[in-house]
């Protein structure tokens, strides 16, 4: 079970967390703590769920069922006039840097408007001042203040939207992608200013990236998740030294190294998939078997299965070098894999074994 | 798999002194400048730079695609022929067929109103002459060779009905049904998520192994293109900076760009870093180049020569190491 911290109340709490849309389950029971000045990464492929997962927590969609509280708070109940004045302490870092700015309007009225929102008592030269105090606090300078976004490279146009989020001085702020879009050279750049940002003001980060590699410099804590599902949470740390589900490995050995060039497969291997790994096409489909639209190689994660489908077992169990029978009748639950470390694996302790010794290929089909 | 150059065989594609620029509103911008490379025949090339470097442009004046607004000079010759300015009749005998291009977004590479296997056919049909029927079969063989799980059903499907990952493999598929001497693969994962790109890798990995295509990867992720390349060009506004074998590159890099791309290149097994490694500064704007080394304002090793007089690309050694810098590492 993913223990609690010791100290202190959780800025977010999340419980039991459920997200559906009609009979398709984008967010399952999905539990964590997030405390001030601490970063949660919330790592998985596109259909994982992680975006809905955000938009569930800044209640930009409703949740089906679990609780949220923001500073203690049961945030869900929050009504409508309290939810404006308090989302204010809660801000969002978008993906794709210039289609999340408008491109009317400089960068100087981008950054005022949400002081003209929630601070309207505020002077026009204070928050002139304000905006201009952020732009150099995000790399950038005053005197840019006149320019529209598209007068930015995409790396100083990320630096804008964080300056936009961060000028409320939010208490939480929700980073989906935000360095997906960037060159691998400047990646580096925005991830230590959030780095930055967070020492400075206690913020606590909500960090979205299927790129582990970004994951793991901002991260105090990693949470995993398949297909709606938290698979593993662990200590950063902890999730890159002894990654307990086939999941999380798969998706550390996908980060390209260039000191290991893995050899060329041959077609005929990439075939010799197990049996009951293939589609299967016989009319008679026993109960547990895999739903037919499951395909093994590239078992396309925007392909997400409804809940009800995958009632049996696992949801990664086709795409699993691990797979056994236990994997495809029984839903595996939190298993404990170390301190504040769980992990939803039936064979979690043979999963770190390989990976420390590098038994095997840890790339998921 | 050694390239042919030494062998003395000639190259599949010679790009010479080539130079792409676009009229603007607000005056001419230089995207390509005097880009000399060559890819040899069975070899990779990594193609490697950040966004405006000129990577994707080089490649999109070699296959003809340029915008209305770009013209080039300089030669491109592909198969001893130059096809820089060819007619689009002549161009298109060998583009689609010997020379093909693969794009980042592969959704939007696809016809969206037509089924996945029509489209790969009518590639045949166009170029080969073959029959719908014998086309079809082809489209199929290429899809199961590209590890498209249940190849036929996909071929009936439309673009939309496939993922992303999937989406790309018909892209690659496309580009191999006539087998192609030359592929160009610009940005082919950059769309897609980590466990896919490593699928999409490991599919470029076996076609190179069991062909003698040579493929032209063109990539910001050094890493990344450092799993399939045997040789590495980096390029930096619109210059080629430096070219070696990729294992040279990768152990000795000696212009500073190079230097500094390769510390951004994650190791997970590696202690965590305190800072995540990053280059200083900006892409450079095609706007604002002055008269010495592009790269000198983020240079951490660049003089005053540097900022006055541009460094020429010259041998390093004699190892077809080459490099533009006048204080190489």
């Amino acid at each position: 079970m993913n223990s609690l911290h010791t100290r202190g109340e959780p800025l977010l709490s999340v419980k039991n967390l459920m997200v559906h849309f009609g009979a398709f389950s984008a967010v399952e029971d999905v539990t964590f703590d997030l405390r001030a000045g601490e970063t949660l990464g919330l790592v998985g492929e596109s259909g994982s769920g992680k975006s809905t997962l955000a938009r569930a927590i800044l209640r930009l969609i409703p949740a089906t069922s679990g609780s949220i509280r923001v500073g203690g708070d049961d945030w869900l109940a929050c009504r409508p006039a309290d939810l404006k004045r308090r989302r204010r302490d809660l801000q969002m870092v978008f993906q794709d840097p210039l289609a999340s700015l408008n491109p009317r309007m400089s960068v100087g009225a981008a950054l005022a408007e949400p002081l003209e929102i929630h601070e309207p008592s505020l002077p026009a030269p204070l928050r002139a001042a304000r905006v201009a105090e952020m732009l150099e606090r995000v790399g950038l300078s005053a005197g840019m203040a006149g320019r529209r976004p598209h007068e930015f490279s995409g790396g100083q146009c990320q630096r804008i939207g964080i300056a936009r989020a961060m000028i409320l001085r939010p208490k939480l702020l929700v980073c989906d992608e935000p360095v997906s879009s960037l060159d691998m050279s400047i990646q580096g750049q925005i991830v230590n200013l959030l780095a930055d940002l967070q020492k400075e003001f206690g913020t606590a980060l909500l960090f979205i990236s299927h790129n582990l590699a970004v994951v793991r410099h901002l991260s105090h804590r990693v949470l995993v998740l398949y297909r709606g599902r938290q698979v593993e949470a662990a200590d950063c740390d902890e999730l890159f030294r002894a990654p307990a589900h086939p999941y999380t490995q798969a998706l550390l050995a996908a980060v390209p190294d260039p000191t290991r060039v893995p050899a060329a497969i041959p077609m005929a291997a990439a075939e010799a998939l197990p049996a009951d790994a293939r589609p299967a096409s016989a009319a008679v489909v026993p109960a547990n078997a895999t739903p037919a639209r499951a395909t093994p190689a590239d078992a396309a994660p925007a392909d997400a299965i409804s809940s009800a489908d995958r009632r049996g077992g696992c949801a990664f169990v086709e795409r699993c070098p691990y797979a056994q029978d236990q994997c495809r009748l029984t839903m595996p639950p939190q298993y404990e894999a170390g301190v504040r470390h769980a992990a939803a694996c039936h064979r979690w302790r043979e999963v770190v074994y390989s990976w420390r010794h590098e038994t095997r290929n840890f790339r998921a089909r | 798999m050694t390239p042919a150059s030494a062998g003395g065989a000639p190259p599949a594609l010679a790009i010479d002194d080539l130079s792409v620029s676009f009229r603007g509103r607000h005056g001419t911008i230089n995207a390509v400048r005097q880009a000399t490379l060559n890819v040899f025949p069975a070899e990779c090339v990594g193609i490697v730079g950040e966004s405006g470097s000129g990577k994707t442009q080089t490649f999109m004046a070699v296959m003809g695609l340029l915008s209305a607004a770009a013209s080039a000079v300089g030669s491109v010759r592909f198969e001893g022929r130059e096809i820089l300015g060819a007619p689009v009749s002549e161009l298109n005998r060998v583009r689609g067929s010997k020379l093909t291009m693969v794009f980042q977004d592969p959704m939007s590479s696809l016809t969206p109103h037509l089924k996945v296997g029509v489209q790969l056919a009518e590639v045949l049909v166009k170029h080969s002459r073959m029959s719908w029927r014998e086309a079809e079969n082809a489209a199929l063989r290429v899809l199961e060779r590209v590890r498209v799980p249940e190849a036929r059903r996909r071929l009936r499907q439309y673009p939309h009905e496939l993922s992303g990952g999937m989406r790309q493999r018909v892209m690659i598929g496309m580009s191999l049904l006539c087998e192609p001497s030359l592929l160009i693969a610009d940005e082919p994962t950059t769309a897609l998520d980590v466990t896919v790109q490593a699928q999409i890798m490991d599919i470029l990995r076996a076609m190179r192994a069991e062909s003698h295509m040579a493929i032209v990867l063109i990539s910001h992720d050094l890493g990344l293109v450092a799993g399939l390349a045997d040789r590495i060009v980096v390029m930096y506004a619109g210059r080629v900076v430096e070219s070696a074998g990729a294992a040279d590159l990768l152990g000795r890099a000696v212009h500073p760009y190079t230097a500094a791309l390769l510390k951004c290149v994650p190791d997970l097994r590696a202690p965590r870093l305190e800072r995540m490694p990053s280059l200083a500064g900006q892409p450079p704007s095609a706007w604002s180049l002055g008269t010495g080394c592009a790269f000198a304002p983020r240079c951490p090793s660049a003089r005053e020569r540097c900022n006055s007089e541009r460094p020429v690309l010259r041998d390093v050694d004699g190892t077809a190491h080459q490099a533009a810098c006048h204080y190489p590492l």
